[in-house]
């Protein structure tokens, strides 16, 4: 059996390999035999010419012993695709333009779609790359990992001793673990406390690694042990890009101890390759377990405190029970133990909070993630874009196909008519549109390469990337090739059914009389043009809203000065500045600022502006009776003297902070109009108190609102501001505001840095322009209108191309018609106005398809625009517009030739 | 003799499927010989009742060559020319054995029930 396949397999491949040989010998080994026959037959007494007719007889036919001897070999058929191949390719080669623009325009659209693809995969559909992700389920919201909370308790993020009850009590989890942010972390690796950096960490509960059923690729992961005792155990497990990372991979790291905001930890184990945590979109570097939390923690304490609200919760289900019975049980524990600790107005507030927002307990295969709150329907919309973008890909290459196929049509009638048959033409072109398929397979491959990692970058807003794994799906990828692939070889095969169609006769016929022949003929190539300016014409609707939508969103009236602002994040949480000596730093920064030149104020606030932060309470106000208890909501801020100076705030009424208000005992405040116009109504609040946990505070000016809010679309907020009061003896931050007259803000950049880090080395503090921090507020935005733009330049550059195609084409098919009606006497230029008004024709019937599909796509898009109507003229004409002039220019190129035809030149086409 | 020829194109009998290639291992089992030669043998041995049709002799050799019953080797004939003469393999005598008695059977079969009455 062995040697029959063996001998098979040497047959074969000699054939193939050393075909040249192969075939002389049989040419040989043929020529023998019937030289032996004529032999034979001449001595039997046949003439010469008598004996060569008789062995011909006797053989057969000597090419179909051949042909037969080869299918033998069988290697034909292999024979046969190497044949077309060759042909093929050059075929493709005699057309470069057409070969590189079908290349390109697949290559680009298969890319780009695998591209954004790669990134809804990564952001919205892939699971944990850990056992079972499907039994895992989250408790809270899985985009809250940032977010910490001091006040009454939420359900968005739990406080640690409600974890520990839900921990205690559940049934329904094998095991379970919280999840919190640690704030920023100043790591010292080398024990020098100069040289800080700042990996990210997570303070997670001790079931961390079992629950997620992750292994210690080195070293251990967290003990039952070091669950148990606050600051009992200082140790910590890294992730394995941080061990190459940071450590080069050293196995000594086991035991090596770094320094947390100063606090001595010792590192115990390296998580597995692969491994990031179970944040997408952002990469653990560190975990260290929750009971360290006293110690590494900025901030309140947390560990017994019940109103401080940090943790995101991860459970794995116990085998049998489903995700409704969690869902059941743990809400009815966590409800129970927040609502056991509360009570008076908290727990009316929280009963009625959890009758709008019941508890989320879903499931956490895909884990935790903000940046997939944040991008998610961004990216969803993309999806849409991008997928309109491979349509009128599609489209494209069809066009760009047919108009090849009728320029080929001769060629095919003829090799009929030369005895090939259907089934040979079909496959030759098969293999013509396999080849361009293959070549733009390896574009697509670099363009969905470079475009993740461009969308990435054009995604991430901070310092930190976003970290996603961009390696390109293979599965969309398949996918979007498959799809193209199927539209090039429909499209490739149109010249072997129009050549076969008709009779070979016929055909020829037609083709040797093309006056007025092309007219109308084209029909299949116009209407895929028309599909391509509707789609393109979907995109730019979408794409121009979102332009004004941003404009508007940049540009909004915020009530300060944006463009002159920089405003400086001073980390003095992490030092041991607070009282008074606290006071007296924030006072020298806001001094050092204001003595550098272009620097007209400086001054302080606690919570800062757009810095994500804000603080909340409620007021009394004498002569307001609040209807509702939200209605004595109000935030609130300490801010330094000349404060609404410093951020370029409009004063209605009354004076700025002035040194002396601060840290005196007076408490004077300041209020926003909205909270204005809500407690006093025509009063004058100048004067007035206003009580904010049982102080009152003297109301000195009225200001004109100003957003300090991260959503720009949130309703205006009753705002309090305080004149400073001696600070507690706890460290806090602090941001400094300052603003620049005359000159850019970033101008300042660079002096305040170095003017700042001259008054206390120690002190960490970020530099900022406001503009640049507002900007970031609106990255989901920013994105879209990219990409939307972005997808629709290319939509309309490929919608261009089609008709230029389509208009080159039909223009020089109808070159006969054109010289007859020169030499018939028309003027020069009408044959280009001919042409180019039915390509006008074409387009504006595009635009009346797709600017209705384009408004009902504005849906798509309706929550993300600002302060732009979905029928917005401007951007609706402006899109019309430029599909206009496109189509124009695309057309009157190739149309400059119809009006120049002379007659001798129709004559010689013939 | 060309007379002669002509007039056995009547009379010669089809080659039942698959024969062909049991003539061939059979005409080789008794020593290398290049094709015409072996074409001429079965002629010559089936008292010119079987023809085998030249042009499909070829492909018929070199299927057999592929299945590695028989080998090829370039030497010189008879007349001092180059020729390609075919063996026989080991297990293409093992499928010569096989393929006889496979016929041997069948054709006893299909005589015995052409005796029926």
């Amino acid at each position: 059996m062995f040697t029959e396949l063996w001998s098979d397999l040497r047959h074969r491949l000699r054939s193939l390999v050393r075909r040249g040989d192969v075939e002389r010998e049989l040419d040989d080994e043929l020529r023998f035999h019937l030289e032996r026959e004529i032999e034979k037959l001449v001595q039997s007494g046949a003439s010469r010419t008598e004996a060569e007719r008789r062995a011909r007889l006797a053989f057969g036919g000597v090419e179909r012993a051949k042909e037969d001897a080869r299918d033998v070999r069988g290697t034909a058929r292999l024979e046969t695709l190497l044949r077309d191949m060759r042909y093929a390719a050059r075929v493709l080669r005699t057309r470069p333009t057409f070969t590189l623009a079908v290349v390109l325009i697949l290559g680009i659209g298969i890319g780009a779609n695998s591209a954004v693809f790669t990134l809804v995969d990564a952001l919205l559909l892939r699971t944990l790359p850990v056992p079972h992700p499907e039994q895992l389920v989250t408790v809270g919201d899985p985009a809250d990992v940032h977010s910490a909370w001091t006040g009454s308790p939420v359900t968005e993020y739990t406080s640690y001793p409600v974890f520990v009850d839900i921990r205690d009590q559940n049934t329904v989890f094998s095991d379970v673990y919280a999840n919190g942010y640690p704030n920023d972390w100043d790591v010292s690796v080398n024990g020098d406390a100069n040289a800080v950096e700042h990996p990210l960490g997570r303070l997670v509960s001790g079931g961390f690694f079992s629950v997620l059923e992750v292994r210690a690729y080195l070293g251990r992961t967290f003990t039952a042990a070091e669950d148990a005792t606050p600051r009992g155990d200082p140790v910590a497990v890294i992730s394995y890009a941080y061990w190459q990372r940071r450590f080069a991979g050293d196995r000594g790291v086991l035991g090596r101890v770094i320094q947390i905001n100063h606090t001595p930890i010792s590192i115990v184990g390296v998580a597995p390759a692969g491994f990031t945590g179970d944040i997408v979109g952002e990469s653990t570097d560190i975990w260290v377990p929750m009971m360290m939390a006293p110690a590494v923690r900025a901030g309140p304490p947390v560990l017994d405190n019940r109103e401080a609200s940090w943790l995101v919760i991860m459970g794995r289900l116990r085998p049998g029970v489903t995700l409704t019975q969690a869902r059941k049980q743990i809400t009815a524990i966590e409800t129970q133990s927040i609502r056991a600790h509360i009570d008076g107005r908290t727990l009316t507030e929280f009963d009625e909070d959890l009758r709008s927002t019941p508890i989320l307990v879903q499931s956490g295969a895909a884990g935790f993630s903000s940046v997939r709150d944040f991008y998610g329907s961004a990216i969803l919309i993309a999806m849409a874009a991008v997928g309109l973008v491979v349509l009128v890909v599609c489209a494209n290459v069809c066009t760009l196909m047919l108009t090849r196929a009728a320029a080929r049509g001769r060629e095919m009638t003829v090799r009929m008519a030369l005895g090939a048959g259907r089934s040979r033409l079909v496959q030759q072109l098969l293999t013509e549109s396999a080849i361009l398929a293959l070549l733009a397979a390896l574009v697509a491959i670099g363009v969905a390469a470079a475009g993740s990692r461009l969308l990435i970058a054009t995604a991430t807003l901070g310092d930190a990337p976003i970290a996603l794994d961009t390696h390109p799906d293979l599965r969309v990828f398949a996918f979007t090739s498959a799809v193209t692939l199927a539209c090039v070889l429909l499209c490739g095969l149109a010249p072997a059914i129009r050549a076969t169609r008709n009779d070979v006769a016929t055909a020829l016929r037609a083709h040797s009389r093309n006056l007025f022949g092309a007219r109308g003929r084209f029909g299949a190539g116009r209407a895929l043009v028309v599909a391509q300016m509707a789609l393109t014409m979907l995109l730019l609707v979408g794409g121009g809203l979102l332009v004004r939508s941003m404009q508007q969103l940049l540009h909004v009236e915020l009530g300060m000065d944006r463009d002159h602002v920089v405003m400086v994040h001073v980390a003095t949480a992490r030092t041991n500045y607070v009282g008074a000596r606290l006071a007296a730093v924030r006072s020298a920064f806001a001094d050092r600022a204001r003595q550098l030149p272009g620097v007209d104020a400086a001054s302080f606030t606690l919570e800062g502006i757009f810095s994500g932060g804000a603080s909340g309470g409620h007021v009394d106000v004498p002569g307001f009776v609040p209807q509702a208890d939200s209605e004595r909501q109000v935030q609130y801020d300490e801010v330094g003297p000349g404060f609404f100076k410093a951020i370029g705030a409009t004063i209605v009424r009354g004076r700025d902070f002035s040194a002396s208000d601060a840290g005196n005992r007076a408490n004077i405040g300041a209020i926003n109009e909205t909270m204005a116009k809500a407690y006093f109504r025509d009063r004058d609040p100048i004067g007035r108190t206003v009580t904010l946990d049982s102080v009152n505070y003297t109301i000195a000016a009225v200001v004109r609102d100003v957003e300090e809010v991260r959503d720009l679309r949130a309703k205006p907020i009753r705002r309090l501001y305080m004149a400073t009061i001696p600070p507690s003896d706890r460290p806090r931050t602090f941001e400094l505001a300052v603003h620049v007259a005359g000159r850019p803000a970033a101008s300042v950049v660079e002096p305040l840095r170095r003017a700042l880090s001259s008054l206390d080395p120690t002190v960490p503090f970020t530099i900022t322009p406001l503009d640049e921090r507002i900007r970031r507020t609106v990255g989901e935005e920013l994105l879209l209108t990219k990409m939307t733009v972005f997808f629709g330049a290319l939509a309309l550059a490929l919608a261009a191309l089609g008709l230029y195609g389509v208009t080159a084409y039909s223009t020089a098919q109808r070159t006969a018609e054109f010289g007859l009606r020169t030499a018939l006497g028309a003027e020069p230029g009408a044959g280009t106005r001919l042409v180019v008004g039915e390509a006008a024709r074409v387009a504006i019937l595009g635009i009346f398809v797709g600017l209705p599909l384009g408004l009902l796509a504005t849906r798509l898009i309706r929550n993300v625009m600002f302060g732009v109507s979905p029928l917005d003229w401007p951007s609706l004409s402006i899109a019309v517009a430029v599909l206009v002039f496109t189509s124009l220019i695309a057309s009157w190129l190739p149309a400059r030739r119809a009006g120049r035809v002379s007659p001798i030149e129709a004559l010689r086409t013939e | 003799m060309a007379d002669k020829n002509e007039r056995s194109i009547d009379e010669k009998l089809d080659l039942p499927q698959g024969t062909l290639d049991l003539l061939i291992l059979k005409a080789l089992s008794l020593g290398p010989q290049h094709g015409w030669a072996i074409s001429e043998r079965i002629h010559d041995v089936s008292r010119a009742t079987l023809q085998i049709p030249q042009g499909s002799l070829y492909p018929a050799l070199h299927r057999l060559e592929r299945h590695g019953w028989i080998r090829a080797e370039w030497g010189a004939s008879d007349n001092n020319r180059r020729a390609k003469y075919y063996e026989l393999t080991k297990i293409g005598r093992k499928q010569l054995d096989t393929e006889a008695a496979d016929w041997a059977r069948l054709t006893a079969a299909v005589a015995l029930v052409l005796r029926m009455t």
